[in-house]
């Protein structure tokens, strides 16, 4: 697969139309076209209505999920795969599945954000050719992939199969899902925030943050060759002196609290987010595709824009262990919080 | 026995049977009585002559092939199986039988006799569903005269050793409802360790052991016949909950029925049918089966067989058509 | 008890078809040994066919437990479903085809589940819930709310007819387990049968049942009702070494989701589990993933008063309940009294001889101890008197040795003594002659190698080609045999032998032979500390059913044959040579040569 300067789907939907060779893929089918036609279909009568059925359902108002959105998420897939060996490299077969995931990967949102990863099913199976034979297995391997991205479950790629094989063509399953996931990470960026309604205070309140998190956010890089993601942000100087309403969910029950929050703090909790999502990701991704750290910049303008206020970097890579708390051993292994060592001892006692 | 099957001399069988051979298909084995029949055939000129080997068993197969290859010289063509790749073997059969129902043969010939129960069973079923319905398929089958022959005591002799794999006859998977009972159906054999083993192994709350007979009693195999009998009798004392009942050994086509008989004293139970004795009747497994996919076939491999002393051939061979049910 | 009202209280019954009352009456508890079976967590158990795996798995399901605790069944600790794997159940053939075409994975997946579903449904649908006012109403919910969701979600539900005429909770669980049997039917018939007449690959169009999306949120939804224990439900998946390669990879990653809060894994294996590898590519492994217990190694040397004292317990409730007799086992089994005094005036002629030559007390009892039954053996052999050439293996604690701590194997021994017994007397069998335990014993032994052997000519050299891996094992076990005999009648100080081990790493080959053996039941696997004590060594334990056919004392050993890898290929290959080797090796005083030391390269 030689990218040629082309995004992945740009790429995909010339594959050997002039052959018309389609032996990499089962059936010899012309999936090219087959993925064309879908796409189309999704972005003509799906994606665009993305947003506005999860604010019916939710009254929320999320970032763009809608066409645009699915355009940065190949890009960023295509920017994370653009480095690997050739002989590691996707195979057309895989390439159609993790496009096909992307695609299909926020669609469940018109019915609800919650558990939309769950909802894209039924809507996706009234657009398909009743002359096409729908293939159950090769759409559960693409549902299980955009599946993975989300949910309430943190885990879900580890439970995918390592090399599904479908066909007679083995597809890298988890590969494809930490692709899928962590370029959608990396998609949330400027191009998504509702920036006209955003300029004219008409976001709901709590989803404010999450615009202005967008938006000033203005360019993600990727850069495979020095293994490095750059991600960079502009915030005007007013939006630094005001907090934002967020709603979290607090302690262990839970519970639903609305703070007070600043934009920069929102800036490191999210990159710290992505930090640990390229963790995560990077067990699934290796050794096909290394990112080892990610470089923040955030960049202030000025009201008076003859003053420069000097630009804050900071780096977000694995390091050495310092100091260990218990804490931590409870949030990666929680059944443990009922051994601790008061528990071993009073387990172990005697009965009276 | 009925006018579906009928016994004649081996000599005879050029005459017996219709026309021309477009297709004669074998197997080859270390048992000479795959020789046999062959001899007989060659003598109608077969357009082709497709014989089976299992290139694993090389070392034992391989002498016989040698002769048959000769045989046949320029109609000869070797169809190369693995007795441990049942999948494979499918394929490969199943490739070779869409060939030949693509160039609509009037007349196959087919020697049962040596091929495994399995893969007999496989080529069954392939003939069965993808022949044109108009091709006249003939199967013959060559008796023993004596089994284990360098052995008189009848208490020692053996035709295999030990347990190996027990695995489903690829195309007869039967369906394994777990809330169900299991019945065990062997049609039981010379073998009765290999029995034991089985009935041990599938621990069926329902057994019938099947006893093979002959509606006309044959002076040349009278003895096999007696020593089947004692080694039934011998199971059914040591394992008293097992059901009995007779199925014919010269007509698949009875041995069929009796089949599905003993099938319906048992509603409503997970069917798995163990084809030990000779392959007229296993034939008849396979016929029954085949248009109740709920059975299921198995085969019992065995960890050796007595390839030096495993039969000595008798004259008399039975042929049958292939009949497919409407 | 009368002759006739009498049963056989050794016959074999299959544990699924014991009933309730029955299989606790015979049952003798051995949890307390074995914890971790029963308590919350995934759980292996290995152990050859006839340990007790199946038994234990009887005795867990919700009828036994019961009436063992006296509660009701919301209170048990485990809810447990029994799925028994046989040969040919899941693992069938055609499903093999599916390997390098189609979805393996998820077709095995949907095979599997559907599986496992119609034992949890049918389970559910055979218990007694009439003390639970609101089981019908919840069952009917959770049919409505989410069983008929999860069949639609899987893609059934063009053959969904929503039924509204439940009369109890039980019927709703039979409607379940029937249509799960139905899309079992139709993916066979729709799907498998045409797998195997298609050279080419086919579309699968029907629908699947995957474990996160339909087996587990059922699961959960389940725990939820007011009549189920709280607790995970235990899946007691019995004989998993006959599930194909891709499904135990399958299995191995539900064990590693950790989804024990929901579902426990009791997965019994005969030793021959192909994998602990997972589908997602990860291994799961003890004891972070699972628990794992081979049963017969929990009753080695250390640990083997344990399964002495559990053998004694089964049998005398057996004889009890089923024979009507109040009797010890040892008196039931009785050794020959006139080979033990002489072996115990044998023992006193040793100890006085020891002392005699300046021993300590201490030391001429324990050479008497070892040396005895060796010393008398080589006696019967060369004088012929007593028994003539034959030594005595009766009685309950040598029964119990050649029964190499598998249960089923002392069942079926003593349950053919009992037929003879019975055939030759007149009266109720009250207990087995000494004439009659030893005639079984020498037949079974004989029957335990030979009915999966053929006696290899032992002056033979076995050409390689002819040569297959079951020939082998029996040359080995046959080669291992006669060296332990040899040893047993020698004069060395260590003479009594019925392990061997080495440190090197063996040939393929080697693996091969050693792995069946294990599989078949001829050697017990181990391990023990290597000779220079930096590590553990393999050490194989030659089953004592063959210690009658090679004239062994079972009772009595603790010996093991250092064998280097090389020296087990001639074991396996050339017969003639290895007991020439051996012969050798006990006219140097068991001083093995350690060959790589001449190796030594310099440059």
């Amino acid at each position: 697969m030689n990218l040629h300067n082309q995004f992945l789907d740009e790429w995909f939907v010339s594959y050997n139309q002039v052959d018309n060779d389609f032996r990499a893929f089962p059936f010899n089918y012309n999936y090219p076209v087959k993925y064309n036609e879908l796409s189309n279909k999704l972005t003509a009568w799906v994606h665009p209505f993305v947003n506005n059925g999860s604010m019916l359902a939710d009254n929320g108002f999320l970032t763009d999920h809608g066409p645009e959105h699915i355009k940065t998420v190949i890009k960023r897939a295509t920017q994370l795969i653009v480095e690997m060996l050739p002989k590691e490299r996707l195979t057309p077969y895989e390439v159609y599945i993790l496009l096909m995931a992307i695609q299909v990967h926020d669609v469940g949102n018109i019915i609800s954000r919650n558990g939309h990863e769950d909802n894209s099913a039924p809507i996706v199976e009234k657009l398909i050719d009743p002359l096409t034979p729908w293939d159950r297995i090769e759409w559960l391997a693409i549902f299980d992939i955009a599946r993975s991205h989300g949910g309430e479950d943190k885990d879900k790629i580890s439970k995918l199969p390592e090399k599904n094989p479908i066909h007679g063509f083995e597809v890298r399953s988890q590969l494809l899902a930490a692709i899928l996931k962590f370029a959608d990470e990396l998609a949330e960026d400027s191009s998504r925030a509702a920036r006209y309604l955003l300029d004219h205070q008409q976001l709901p309140e709590l989803s404010v943050i999450f615009h202005e998190y967008a938006l000033s956010l203005h360019s993600v890089l990727i850069k495979a060759k020095d293994r490095v993601i750059s991600m960079h942000f502009t915030i005007n100087e007013d939006l630094l002196h005001i907090t934002f309403k967020k709603e979290i969910k607090f302690g262990p029950t839970k519970e639903k609290r609305i703070i007070d929050q600043h934009l920069i703090d929102e800036i490191y909790l999210r990159t710290l987010k992505t930090h640990y999502e390229r963790l995560y990701c990077m067990r699934f991704l290796r050794p096909y595709i290394n990112i080892d750290k990610i470089v923040v910049s955030i960049n202030v303008n000025l009201n008076d824009i003859r003053k420069k206020f000097p630009e804050q970097n900071y780096l977000l890579i694995e390091t050495g262990i310092n100091d260990i708390h218990m804490d931590q051993i409870f949030e990666i292994c929680p059944e443990l919080k009922e051994w601790t060592g008061v528990a071993y001892s009073e387990k172990l006692k005697p009965v009276q | 026995m009925n006018d579906k099957s009928r016994y004649i001399k081996i000599t005879d069988l050029p005459e017996t049977l219709p026309g021309d051979v477009d297709y004669f298909i074998t197997s080859a084995s270390y048992e000479n009585r795959c020789l046999l029949v062959a001899n007989e055939v060659n003598n109608l000129h077969p357009k082709n002559v497709i014989v089976c080997c299992n290139m694993n068993h090389h070392w034992y197969n391989g002498k016989n092939l040698e002769y048959l290859k000769i045989l046949f010289g320029d109609s000869f063509s070797l169809l190369e199986l693995n007795s441990k790749l049942p999948s494979q073997n499918n394929d490969t059969l199943l490739v070779k039988i869409i060939s030949i129902a693509e160039s609509n043969p009037e007349h196959i010939v087919i020697d049962i006799t040596t091929f495994t129960h399995e893969t007999l069973l496989i080529l069954f079923r392939l003939l069965y569903t993808l022949l044109p319905v108009r091709t006249k398929v003939s199967f013959i089958y060559l008796e023993a005269s004596d089994y284990s022959w360098n052995i008189d005591n009848i208490e020692e002799k053996w035709l295999s050793k030990g347990i190996g794999e027990i695995r489903s006859i690829i195309g007869y998977p039967g369906i394994f409802n777990p809330s169900r009972n299991t019945h065990l159906i062997i049609l039981v054999g010379f073998e009765s360790d290999r029995t034991i083993k089985l009935i041990e192994r599938y621990d069926s709350t329902i057994v019938s052991l099947g006893l093979g007979i002959k509606s006309t009693p044959n002076p040349n195999n009278q003895s096999i016949m007696d020593i089947a009998r004692k080694k039934h009798e011998l199971l059914v004392n040591q394992f008293p909950h097992v059901k009995v009942f007779n199925f014919c050994l010269e007509t698949p086509f009875d041995t069929k029925e009796s089949i599905a008989k003993q099938i319906a004293l048992y509603p409503d139970t997970n069917i798995v049918i163990a084809a030990m004795n000779n392959k007229i009747s296993t034939i008849g497994a396979g016929m029954l089966a085949i248009n109740n996919f709920e059975i299921q076939l198995c085969y019992v491999m065995a960890y050796q067989y007595n390839t030096e002393y495993y039969s000595k051939p008798s004259a008399d061979c039975c042929i049958f058509d292939l009949v497919r049910s409407v | 008890m009368s002759r006739t009202e009498a049963q056989n209280p050794f016959q074999y019954q299959t544990p699924e078809s014991i009933k309730t009352d029955d299989a606790l009456s015979i049952f003798v508890d051995v949890f307390k040994d074995f914890y971790h079976v029963i308590n919350n967590g995934n759980t292996f158990i290995h152990g050859p066919r006839g340990s007790g795996k199946s038994m234990m798995f009887r005795i867990m399901k919700s009828d036994c437990q019961i009436k063992k605790l006296g509660i009701g069944l919301s209170e048990l600790p485990f809810y447990a479903i029994h799925i028994p794997v046989k040969d040919t159940s899941l693992r069938i053939t055609d499903i093999d085809k599916l390997e390098k075409n189609y979805g393996a994975i998820y077709l095995n997946e949907h095979f599997m589940v559907l599986y496992f579903s119609i034992c949890l449904f049918d389970t559910l649908a055979k218990e007694d819930f009439s003390r639970y006012d609101t089981a019908k109403h919840e069952a009917i919910e959770f049919y409505k709310n989410v069983l008929l969701k999860r069949f639609k979600l899987a893609g059934w539900s063009e053959y969904l007819h929503e039924r509204s005429d439940f009369t109890s909770a039980n019927q709703v669980f039979e409607e379940a387990r029937n249509i799960c049997a139905e899309m079992q039917s139709a993916f066979t018939r729709n799907f498998i049968v045409k797998i195997s007449l298609n050279p080419t690959v086919i579309t699968y169009e029907g629908p699947l049942c995957l474990y996160s999306d339909f087996l587990l949120p059922i699961v959960k939804e389940i725990r939820m009702f007011t009549f189920i224990p709280s607790s995970p439900l235990y899946f007691m998946v019995d004989d998993a070494d006959e599930l194909n390669l891709t499904q135990t990879q399958i299995l191995n990653s539900w064990v590693s989701f950790r989804s024990t809060s929901d579902i426990c894994y009791k997965v019994s294996t005969q030793l021959k589990y192909k994998t602990f590898f997972a589908s997602t590519g990860s291994k799961i492994d003890a004891p972070h993933d699972f628990y794992e217990i081979d049963l017969t190694e929990a009753y080695t040397s250390d640990h083997k008063e344990k399964y002495n004292r559990n053998v004694k317990a089964i049998i005398e409730k057996r004889l009890d309940v089923m024979g009507g007799l109040k009797i010890t086992a040892e008196n039931y089994f009785p050794e020959d009294e006139k080979q033990a005094k002489e072996i115990a005036s044998l023992k006193s002629t040793l100890i006085k001889q020891q002392k005699e030559s300046g021993k300590e007390d201490k030391a001429a009892y324990d050479y008497a101890y070892r040396y005895a039954t060796s010393e008398y053996i080589k006696i019967l052999e060369k004088t012929g008197e007593g028994h003539g050439h034959n030594y005595s293996y009766a009685g309950f604690t040598s029964l119990v040795h050649l029964s190499s701590n598998i249960i089923r194997n002392f069942l079926d021994l003593a349950s053919k003594m009992y037929v003879s017994t019975y055939n030759n007397i007149t009266e109720p069998v009250e207990f087995i002659p000494v004439n009659i335990q030893n005639a079984q014993i020498e037949e079974y032994s004989s029957w335990f190698l030979e009915s999966n052997f053929e006696r290899i000519i032992s002056d033979q050299r076995l050409d390689k080609q002819q040569l297959t891996h079951h020939k082998k094992l029996y040359n080995l076990i046959d080669s291992l045999g006669q060296a332990f005999s040899r040893f047993f009648k020698s004069d060395l100080s260590e003479r009594r032998m019925f392990s061997f081990y080495f440190e090197d790493e063996p040939s393929n080959e080697v693996e091969c032979v050693l792995k069946i053996g294990v599989s078949t039941g001829y050697f017990h696997r181990s391990s023990k500390s290597n000779k220079t004590g930096t590590g553990r060594a393999k050490l194989y334990v030659i089953n004592r059913m063959l210690a009658p056919l090679y004239r062994l004392d079972p009772v009595s050993f603790s010996g093991y044959l250092f064998l280097k890898a090389d020296k087990l290929e001639l074991a396996m290959n050339n017969q003639k040579e290895f007991l020439k080797y051996i012969e050798d090796r006990i006219g140097k005083g068991n001083k093995e040569q350690d060959d790589s030391q001449l190796k030594l390269d310099l440059n």
